[in-house]
């Protein structure tokens, strides 16, 4: 279950998992479910998760098309340096905000 | 089924195509790394390792329980080498382009460890992988694509 938490303009979700092939099913399906309650400034907080492979990176990409679609945006926040460098090196970094603090 | 056996320096997996296998696999380098305390940068192992076998499992078996994926991984003078085989009749790995569709949902995996690892080569058949990372190499990523740090 995702931990989330209303900001002023964003919702900040915290899966609190490794985003790797055998989660990202959950986690895909549990965002879908709030795009479509209409939360569509997403905040993705990845303290506590430990680790993401290519099938977690393809959920982040499919969520940032889910609510640009809808107007929305999303944020990636990671302190975790070898992250962010993932991101950049894929180029997901142009597509969406990946930022070290929240 | 998940089978670990030591081997004189690192060790050797047999496992059945499963994605959760593939985090067991990844605990288990994890703890021999600390053990060998060898100067490899510890991110690049593990995507490594998890997207070697996260092919083999998924493209090479089919996630078909009933077949083995095999990992053999040590370490050597000049870094770590890992080799993944896995029992599918492999791809045609000669005509695939490294470059990805950034916004398309897969095709990443092959490109990733193409960045973080120093070699990486298939059999003819494209069903046994071996990778290998050397010492010191933090700036793999830096040279591969030009957009380092």
């Amino acid at each position: 279950m995702l931990q989330t938490e209303q900001g002023q303009d964003v919702l900040v979700v915290r899966p609190g998992v490794d985003i790797v092939a055998s989660q990202v099913e959950q986690l895909k399906k549990d965002l879908q479910a709030l795009v479509e309650k209409g939360h569509v400034h997403l905040v993705i907080d990845l303290e506590g998760t430990g680790m993401i492979d290519s099938k977690g990176l393809a959920v982040f990409m499919l969520c940032h098309k889910s609510v640009s679609s809808r107007g929305g945006s999303l944020k990636v926040v990671t302190a975790n340096r070898d992250f962010r460098q993932l991101f950049h090196i894929t180029r997901m970094d142009e597509h969406f905000k990946v930022e070290e603090t929240l | 089924m998940f089978e670990i056996r030591p081997t004189e320096r690192g060790f050797e997996v047999s496992m059945s195509a499963e994605l959760t296998n593939i985090d067991l696999a990844d605990r288990r380098m994890a703890e021999f790394l600390d053990r060998a305390g060898a100067p490899l940068d510890r991110f690049a192992v593990r995507i490594l390792l998890r997207e070697a076998l996260l092919n083999a499992v998924t493209h090479g078996s089919g996630q078909d329980p009933g077949m083995t994926v095999r990992l053999t991984m040590f370490l050597d003078d000049d870094g770590m080498v890992m080799e993944v085989e896995d029992q599918g009749p492999g791809f045609i790995w000669q005509n695939r382009d490294m470059v990805f569709d950034v916004c398309g949902d897969g095709g990443r995996g092959l490109p990733i460890m193409q960045i973080y690892s120093s070699e990486m080569t298939y059999n003819d058949a494209g069903n046994r992988l071996v990778i290998r990372r050397r010492y010191e190499s933090g700036c793999a990523c830096a040279r591969a694509t030009g957009r380092g740090d």
